[in-house]
């Protein structure tokens, strides 16, 4: 790939100084590239490995496919999957995305399921931290590049992040429909009769739209995608986020993108309107009454309670009351 | 074509292409990224090659960033030269292509690429379409630069986007393109070291 291999000729010698090809500011560009802020990091990556895992062939295909995944929303372009050294389901796609949108400046946060300390986050994190040598955080805030398995983060995303979920089945007509052929014909034909059949039918049996994770979407009035796992509550979250959303699913091959401000409608029916959900308890250990709560059952006679499943946010929220708690008390 | 020999006089070749390729290369697809992501809006490409002459900084960054064996290059006749043959076979390593149909990615001028064959993808995969790296004269807001309003995913509310060096015949092709939605090509518009992303999503008016 690259022409030079030693960045030290990279010096403009007296050779080149009057050549044609160099404009202007071919001068000043050739001294940037002594002073890379990369530099030491690339350095310590381990031993044998390529800067975040992938060798460059993979992730050029990767981001031939990613640019073509944002100039068409919600539509599912197939890539060239490869072997990662972590099983499917555990976030193949999700990582190769990642690998091929790392740079040595980013910050990297993994979530699962919300939580930033459950096994899949942690091991995540920690290939990266190994691969790439990206600094890695658990707040929201200070991240620039969030991997996370079937939730959106509580605290709203900004302009300079990009999120990327892992996504096992990309297809959102694929338990209607087990055909690649015949699902891919019924994107193009934009016949997506049989979703709302499925809703319908939900309503029929349930009185109301069972479906609470993996709710489909329409996106920019287009195509419907499959927002992955995350709980239905989180759905109005991807609708003119300012933050790029990418997905990535491995096994099946498959990128996806919702692009910064682009519409995404959780379908629905005029007299059943899109519900998200809501809890009639408060988070147990913060209060928070606006975060997705989990279950935890906490003994063998039926105890239980439920918090936020976000553990960046909880944990935080908590930090503060005690702080606040505390220098009510220093006051006294 | 014969693989040009080196000649004395010849521009230093060498210093095409990025000396570190693979943190080189993920900063700058992070810059065509978000120029993709959000479009109207010109990005930076930091400088880690020379240009290959005529093409800007930002065509050859691209280029070597997203060209490969697997990903053919077409470029317009008007901007090839020793220094982009040497950037295209040796720094990029793309496959000849002798027709712009059978491209991933075609380079040049817009006058040169308005009335090529392109491939515009199909219903049923319409990202095997080509991506457009067009050299412009600027993005500065002067009097005689084509006022664009863009509208779409990526853009909040609407962007105007200044393209010095065309006239209308560009937002007509710009607005054909859109309409075939989702078919169409996608463009990265490309000046000195600045880039702009124009996806086939994005609508244009002229303002």
């Amino acid at each position: 790939m690259s022409a030079v291999d030693d960045p030290t000729d990279l010096t403009l010698g007296s050779e080149g100084s009057d050549a044609s090809v160099a404009e202007a500011k071919g001068d000043e560009q050739i001294a940037d590239l002594s002073s890379d802020a990369g530099d030491d990091r690339i350095d310590e990556t381990i031993d044998g490995y390529n800067f975040a895992y992938l060798d460059e062939n993979t992730k050029r295909m990767i981001r031939r496919a990613i640019l073509k995944a944002v100039a068409i929303p919600g539509y599912q372009t197939p890539f060239a999957s490869r072997e990662m050294p972590m099983p499917y389901g555990w976030g193949t796609g999700g990582v190769q995305v990642t690998a091929a949108c790392l740079t040595p400046g980013d910050t990297l946060k993994v979530i699962d399921q919300g939580a930033d300390d459950t096994t899949n986050a942690v091991s995540i994190r920690q290939f990266f931290e190994k691969t790439a040598r990206v600094d890695t955080t658990t707040r929201t805030e200070d991240a620039t590049v969030i991997q996370t398995r079937h939730r959106i983060p509580e605290k709203a995303l900004t302009e300079d992040q990009i999120i990327v979920y892992q996504v096992p089945i990309p297809e959102p007509l694929r338990y209607l429909e087990p055909r690649e052929t015949e699902t891919r014909k019924m994107h193009a034909l934009e016949e997506y009769g049989l979703m709302h059949v499925k809703l319908y039918e939900d309503i029929s049996r349930h009185g109301h739209i069972a479906t609470t994770y993996a709710y489909p979407v329409m996106v920019e009035d287009r195509y419907v995608t499959d927002p992955s796992p995350i709980p239905k509550f989180d759905n109005p979250k991807l609708s003119n986020s300012p933050a790029l959303q990418l997905f990535g699913a491995g096994r099946e091959q498959r990128i996806y993108a919702i692009p910064p401000y682009t519409k995404v409608k959780s379908l629905d029916f005029e007299d059943y309107p899109f519900d998200p959900g809501q809890w009639p308890q408060a988070c147990a250990l913060c209060g928070a009454e606006d975060s997705y709560l989990d279950e935890i059952i906490t003994d063998d006679a039926g105890g239980r309670m439920f918090v936020c499943s976000d553990t960046d946010f909880c944990s935080r929220r908590r930090a503060e009351q005690d702080a606040a708690a505390t220098s009510e008390e220093g006051e006294q | 074509m014969a693989i040009a020999t080196r000649q004395p006089n010849d521009p230093p070749h060498g210093q095409i292409g990025f000396s570190k390729p693979s943190v080189d290369a993920a900063a700058s697809f992070r810059t065509i990224l978000n120029a993709v992501a959000r479009p109207g809006s010109p990005q930076t490409v930091a400088a880690k090659t020379l240009a290959a002459a005529p093409l800007s900084l930002a065509a050859t960054t691209a280029l070597l960033t997203l060209a490969d064996a697997d990903a053919p290059v077409w470029l317009t006749p008007d901007v090839r030269s020793d220094a982009t043959d040497h950037l295209i076979r040796f720094c990029v390593g793309a496959a000849p292509v002798s027709h712009s149909g059978q491209a991933a990615f075609v380079c040049g001028r817009f006058g040169a690429i308005e009335a090529l064959e392109l491939p515009a993808g199909s219903p049923d995969y319409p990202d095997r379409s080509a991506t457009l790296i067009i050299e412009t004269d600027g993005f500065a807001a002067e009097p005689d630069a084509l006022a664009l309003k863009l509208s779409g995913p990526g853009v909040d509310g609407v962007a105007l986007l200044h393209v010095a060096g065309f006239g209308s015949a560009f937002a007509r092709f710009l607005q054909q393109n859109a309409a075939q939605f989702p078919l169409g090509v996608d463009l990265l518009l490309t000046h000195g070291d600045q880039v702009v992303g124009l996806p086939r999503s994005t609508k244009v008016e002229v303002g």
